[in-house]
């Protein structure tokens, strides 16, 4: 239990101790603040727990944050993380969330770890930076960059030559990143100078060997690149600044956070800080400022996809062994998939870098001759490349070196671990951390050309395609940070690395919080789209007022025909005009009807049928009140029947308002058989059996014990339907009629069959009328006739009283039609006119 | 047996063959029907009465189940049945009305079989088949609450129906939904001329069900029909001449 | 055992039809008596069926009472009136003074005003089918209905003129020639619609007694 097995070579340790003292490979892992290393990882283990991963975080907050050392600043949070890791206001590291206002911490040249593959792993990644690092840190804070970025600067120029040397390289050393992909992949395989140099002495055999492997067959050693990332950095994507790509490598953040990073912090950190000058140097020598379009807008607006981000400058994942990540793994070595990575942003950047990115590596160049010296001197392996950058541009041997950080730091660059690498921009924040970040990222924004001041000389884009290039409007997937945002690798065999590439981003990560900081360049009919999309939404989520259903228009029309015919009803019977001459000739149908109404025996009852409805009493009252009361006016005894539930009742009050002035008597007069059920069907059985049809009568004599009609003294030797003197049917519908011409006729023999109708049946019933065997033997039909009727039989009934009613109403009706269809006419002759 | 009541077997009898034969041949010689505006639009008012939520209303007239007055009633049966098994997914399917009490009941069974074909038996009310009223005019009196209250679309008249029948269809308009009316009574076909958008002239109440496709014996029954028709009217012309030419029959 | 059931009903449907049909053509005393009967089995079955269908009327509005539905104070005194009458009706009969009374001063108007208002409606549809259903068909039918309406009203002035008997046979002329032709023409065409309708349920085609 005392001893600690390395990770790495298997050997044992002392159970405290953090480096092997075999193989200098960190034992116990680097980690953000106190968090375990397995909880640094928040996308890979606790993607869900913001909290974890924010209190992680939140001890860099407590860090000071020097205004000027932006970029250095992580390496004091770092430092801090690694002494004081109580949870901080969120607040305060908040408000370094951006990478442009991270500033440089007072210890940070002393967090400045100066990756050396030898050492830095043991002395450096876990220990604060001293003396060095204050030395370097007027420097850094004046320069806004940290020394250790400042070595870094000078180292890869080594690599890659510099920004001008770049010219002079031999092609195959400074495209390693070119954009077309069969250049990529040709230079992919290249490793950097830096990473070549280091490792061969005291990375491990395995590393090493693979290095040597890679270098020797594939030329620059600048790193391999798998074969999937072979493949997917064969797009034409530009490289980004060095300072992005180098962070990228080495930042201790998960790499979730890192994609999620670049989006935001990017742009401004390549702005202020300038490009390194190996990126220069990367240009390839006859395309300086030749900007293909595509490399151009990808390399200025957008972030590089994520297989050139971080791979480009592994130096600065050395720098980050204050932080208690997993250094051990670190200083075995970079896998050579890594190297690779690194490899592609080189060999992008080595074509075609815009001029803007060439100034800023002039500028980065500059500066990083300036600090080369006073903070990459502790890194032996790494301090000739990195410090000699600019100078050294043109040895050959490093034209091909791989630019693969050293996994291992010395003691003095062992700088306080830059947790503060963390991507504050791309971490999925919460609503309100995102909005501070925002404000940031727009400070950030608005002061980006004044930060550039390369060696490169501006280059000239031709204002057609200064015109097409995008501006802010693709954001790559993962963009490349800088080196101090880069993550520590804690686990695994490259623990302690910064700037290790992570598959995760490339493969896993949700890409989508990257964009999110980016503007869109719309068109219009883009912006109307979204500006109706806008309102759509915005009208679903409004809430709806109740729409009061359709006001319908006011039936004035119907209103003003129903007065007028009620005005033309009422007018004739209140004021007595216009009055109508009476009809001056009999009709013919009605002589024939009289005089069969004469001719029916006294001794047999008159069966009359009230087969309609109620609605029909102001008409058939009227016309059935003429034949009732000449049956009456001779003493003919009445039987009623209605085949409908509601004849019975108006019979009865027929009979008894006509019969009034005839004196007539229930049950002596008259008698009413009631309700006949079963409509048609019954009138058959009615015509076949009276008796057996109808058992039951309607307000018989109340002297008459018994409910049976046919009781009735009136109803004496009646038992058939011929046994009646006469049979009238009082019905306002042809199928009435019908049915007892049909149905009942057959049965009556001599009985003749009577048919008072309305006038709109007259057509249809006439023809049993008129036939050549007529089965109905008398019609009385409308109103007109009835007054003829009535005319005959000397006494004014219900069609004389509304007769003059009568007459004014069809004269408004026919009015009305006359006006309708020259109204109607004209609207069609006026449209069809009209066209 | 009679001369007449050997005509009326034969005839029926014919028809029943002819019917039986048109369904046979069917595939060969296909029923093509004229167009008919009111029953396409029928079809369209019917899905987006579906569609919106609405009623559709089915009224089967007053007429009688035992008289001869129930044919028309019977052809609204049919259609309803088609209706009924269109509308069952619908939120508030198809309610029929009837001026009969029998009439009623075979409403009810008509639905009740049409959702067990339709597979929405659950859905099935008894309250869907509703006797409005037992006399005409109460029938009609009724019919503007049922319109309003049930939120009715489609308001179809396919039955027996009086002078009242126009009011029926006027009642309809008023509430502007779509009104398709038809019936026997040639002076009811007169007025709902005049009162409905959409009116079923002479026998075109009798066509339904072959036009909203109910069956293919709807169909043939069509064609045999117009065959009768034919064999009718040259009987009729036959006898005008052998009665103009003084032979009586 | 859905299509056992439905046969069974089939059958007796089928049975029925054909027995009350043979029985209209042919006069055998068995067929006459058996449709006789039949008849009379449909006469009650169809006043059963009604007190059926008032149960169902008087359920329909019970239920939107009390589900409070559009209308339901409607229904409310529909269920008043029926009970009312119902019960005056079945203690007392129908020739009860009081339910003499309801007919007289309730029903009748009412039903006498649904016509008038009929008068009214087609006054307003005929002054309205011009301009909404714009054929020749429709100019027709109400160049006829005015021939009719002016040939049957009285005048207000010269009843007796001339033209007042020529419209007035005009009139005759129309209604009782090409009205009653017409109508005769589709009365037929009605009573072939109404066989095939009558067949297709004797053929079991046509099943509204269910399934």
């Amino acid at each position: 239990m005392a001893d600690v097995r390395c990770p790495m070579c298997g050997k044992p340790n002392e159970e405290h101790a953090e480096v092997c003292e075999f193989c200098g490979a960190r034992i116990k892992p680097l980690t953000v603040g106190d968090s375990p290393p397995e909880s640094e990882f928040p996308g890979a283990q606790q993607p869900e727990n913001g909290d974890t991963w924010l209190s992680r975080m939140r001890p860099e907050g407590d860090e000071p944050e020097p205004e000027d050392a932006q970029e250095g600043e992580w390496l004091g949070r770092l430092d801090d993380l690694s002494d004081d890791d109580d949870e901080g206001q969120a607040a305060d590291w908040l408000s370094r969330i951006g990478p442009d206002e991270e500033p440089a911490l007072p210890d940070e040249p002393e967090a400045e770890p100066t990756w050396d593959l030898e050492t830095g792993a043991e002395s450096g990644l876990d220990q604060p930076s001293d003396g060095e690092g204050e030395e370097a840190e007027p420097e850094a804070e004046e320069e806004e960059v940290p020394d250790w970025l400042g070595r870094l600067r000078e180292s890869e120029p080594q690599v890659t030559s510099g920004e001008s040397p770049a010219e002079d390289e031999p092609p195959a050393a400074d495209a390693p990143g070119a954009f077309d992909p069969a250049g990529f992949d040709a230079e992919g395989d290249e490793e950097p100078p830096a990473f070549e140099d280091e490792p061969e002495s005291e990375q491990p055999e395995w590393l090493s060997g693979m290095r040597e492997i890679e270098s020797e067959e594939e030329g620059p050693p600048e790193g391999e690149i798998p074969e999937w990332l072979a493949a997917d950095v064969g797009e034409p994507v530009a490289v980004p600044e060095a300072e992005d790509l180098a962070p990228a490598q080495t930042g201790e953040l998960p790499d979730w956070l890192e994609e999620l990073r670049a989006a935001g912090a990017e742009e401004a950190d390549l702005e202020e800080e300038g490009p390194p000058d190996w990126m220069a140097e990367d240009r390839p020598p006859e395309e300086p400022e030749p900007i293909s379009f595509e490399s151009e807008s990808f390399t200025e607006e957008d972030a590089p996809e994520p297989w050139d981000e971080g791979p480009t400058e592994p130096e600065p994942a050395a720098p980050e062994p204050a932080e208690p990540e997993p250094a051990e793994e670190s200083a075995e070595g970079v896998p050579d998939w890594l190297s690779g990575y690194g490899e592609t942003a080189d060999v992008e950047e080595g074509e075609e870098v815009p001029d803007w990115l060439a100034r800023i590596r002039a500028r980065e160049a500059g500066e990083a001759a300036e600090l080369e010296e006073a903070e990459l001197e502790p890194s032996e392996a790494e301090a000739p490349e990195l410090e000699d950058e600019p100078e050294l541009e043109p040895i050959p041997e490093e034209e091909g070196l791989p630019r693969v950080p050293a996994l291992i730091l010395d003691d003095e660059g062992a700088g306080p671990p830059e947790q503060d690498d963390v991507d504050f921009d791309a971490i999925e924040l919460p609503e309100w951390l995102s909005e501070a970040r925002a404000a940031q990222a727009e400070a950030e924004a608005e002061t980006p050309g004044e930060e550039r001041s390369g060696d490169l000389a501006p280059a000239t884009l031709p204002s057609w395609l200064e015109a097409m290039r995008p501006v802010e409007t693709f954001q790559p997937v993962i963009d490349l940070e800088p080196e101090e945002d880069q993550v520590v690798e804690s686990v695994g065999p490259l623990a302690g690395l910064r700037g290790v590439l992570s598959a995760e981003p490339v493969v896993a990560k949700p890409r989508a919080a990257s964009i999110a900081g980016t503007r869109l360049e719309v068109t219009e009919r883009q912006f109307a789209q979204a500006d109706m999309l806008r309102r759509m939404v915005a009208d679903e989520e409004r809430e709806e007022t109740a729409v009061p259903p359709e006001r319908r228009p006011l039936p004035l029309l119907r209103w003003a025909v129903s007065l007028l015919l009620l005005v033309a009803v009422l007018l004739p019977i209140g004021l007595g005009v216009p009055s109508f001459s009476l009809p001056s000739r009999v009709p013919r149908d009605l002589g024939p009807l009289i005089s069969l109404v004469n001719s029916i025996p006294t001794d047999r009852p008159v069966l009359m049928v009230f087969d309609y409805e109620p609605g029909f009493t102001g008409e058939l009252d009227a016309v059935a009140g003429a034949l009732l009361e000449h049956v009456m006016a001779r003493e003919l005894r009445v039987v009623t029947l209605s085949t409908r539930p509601t004849g019975p009742p108006l019979a009865d009050r027929l009979v008894r308002r006509i019969g009034a002035p005839h004196q007539v008597e229930n049950g002596r007069n008259y008698v009413h058989l009631g309700y006949l059920s079963g409509g048609p069907t019954a009138v058959q059985l009615f015509a076949a059996s009276p008796r057996d049809a109808v058992l039951d009568g309607f307000d018989l004599p109340s002297v008459q014990e018994d409910r049976d009609p046919w009781a009735t003294p009136l109803l004496n030797g009646v038992g058939r339907l011929s046994d009646f003197g006469m049979v009238a049917v009082i019905t306002a519908g042809p199928d009435n009629a019908r049915v007892w011409a049909e149905q009942a006729h057959p049965f009556m023999n001599e009985t003749p069959l009577v048919m008072v109708l309305s006038a709109g049946a007259e057509p249809l019933v006439r023809p049993y009328f008129e036939g050549l065997n007529p089965q109905v033997n008398g019609i009385l039909t409308g109103l007109p006739a009835a007054v003829a009727y009535e005319q005959v039989n000397g006494r004014a009934g219900d069609a004389l009283a509304r007769w003059n009613g009568f007459g004014t109403g069809m004269l408004v009706a026919e009015l009305l039609l006359i006006i309708g269809v020259a109204y109607g006419i004209s609207r069609w002759v006026l449209r069809a006119r009209a066209g | 047996m009679t001369v007449e009541g050997l005509v009326g077997i034969t005839l029926l009898v014919v028809f029943v063959i002819l019917i039986l034969l048109f369904a046979g041949l069917r595939d060969r010689w296909p029923v093509v029907l004229r167009p008919i505006e009111s029953f396409r639009l029928l079809g369209q008012r019917i899905e987006r009465a579906v569609e919106a939520g609405q009623r559709v209303h089915l009224s089967l007239g007053t007429g009688s189940v035992i008289g001869s007055d129930s044919a028309p009633a019977l052809a609204g049966l049919a259609v309803l049945g088609k209706v009924a098994r269109e509308t069952s997914m619908s939120d508030r399917p198809v309610v029929v009305t009837a001026g009969d009490g029998a009439m009623t009941l075979l409403a009810q069974d008509t639905l009740r079989a049409a959702y067990n074909e339709a597979g929405a038996k659950d859905r099935y009310r008894a309250t869907s088949g509703r006797l409005l009223a037992p006399t005409p005019f109460s029938y009609i009196a009724g019919l503007p609450v049922l319109l309003a209250s049930e939120d009715v679309s489609v308001h179809m008249l396919i039955g027996s129906f009086g002078a009242e029948g126009a009011l029926g269809a006027d009642f309809g308009e008023r509430n502007r939904i779509f009104v398709l009316a038809g019936t026997d009574d040639v002076q009811s076909q007169a007025l709902l001329f005049a009162t409905a958008d959409h009116p079923l002239i002479g026998e075109e109440v009798f066509a339904s069900g072959a036009y909203l496709n109910v069956g293919h014996l709807h169909r043939s029954s069509i064609r045999a029909q117009d065959v009768v028709r034919l064999l009718v009217v040259v009987a009729i012309l036959i006898g005008t001449l052998l009665r103009t030419l003084g032979v009586g029959l | 055992m859905k299509i056992g059931t439905y046969m069974i009903w089939a059958a007796v449907a089928i049975g029925t039809g054909l027995l009350v049909l043979l029985g209209y053509f042919i006069e055998l005393q068995v067929l006459l008596g058996l449709r006789l009967l039949l008849l009379q089995w449909a006469v009650l079955l169809a006043a059963a069926a009604l007190l059926v269908g008032l149960f169902n009327l008087l359920s329909v509005h019970w239920s939107k009472v009390s589900l409070q539905e559009v209308g339901w104070p409607y229904s409310a005194i529909l269920i008043l009136f029926f009970l009312v009458t119902l019960v005056l009706g079945l203690i007392f009969g129908p020739d009860y003074e009081v339910v003499r009374l309801l007919f007289n001063y309730v029903q009748l108007p009412v039903e006498a005003s649904l016509t008038a208002l009929l008068a009214v409606a087609l006054t307003l549809a005929g002054f309205r089918l011009v301009s909404r259903r714009r054929d020749l068909v429709s100019v027709i039918f109400l160049g006829s209905a005015l021939l009719v309406l002016i040939g049957t009203g009285p005048w207000p002035v010269a009843s007796d003129s001339f033209i007042a008997q020529g419209f007035g046979d005009l009139r005759a002329w129309i209604s009782q020639v090409w009205a009653a032709g017409g109508a005769r023409g589709v009365l037929l065409g009605v009573a072939l619609g109404a066989v095939t309708t009558g067949l297709r349920i004797l053929l079991a085609a046509d099943r509204p007694y269910g399934d």
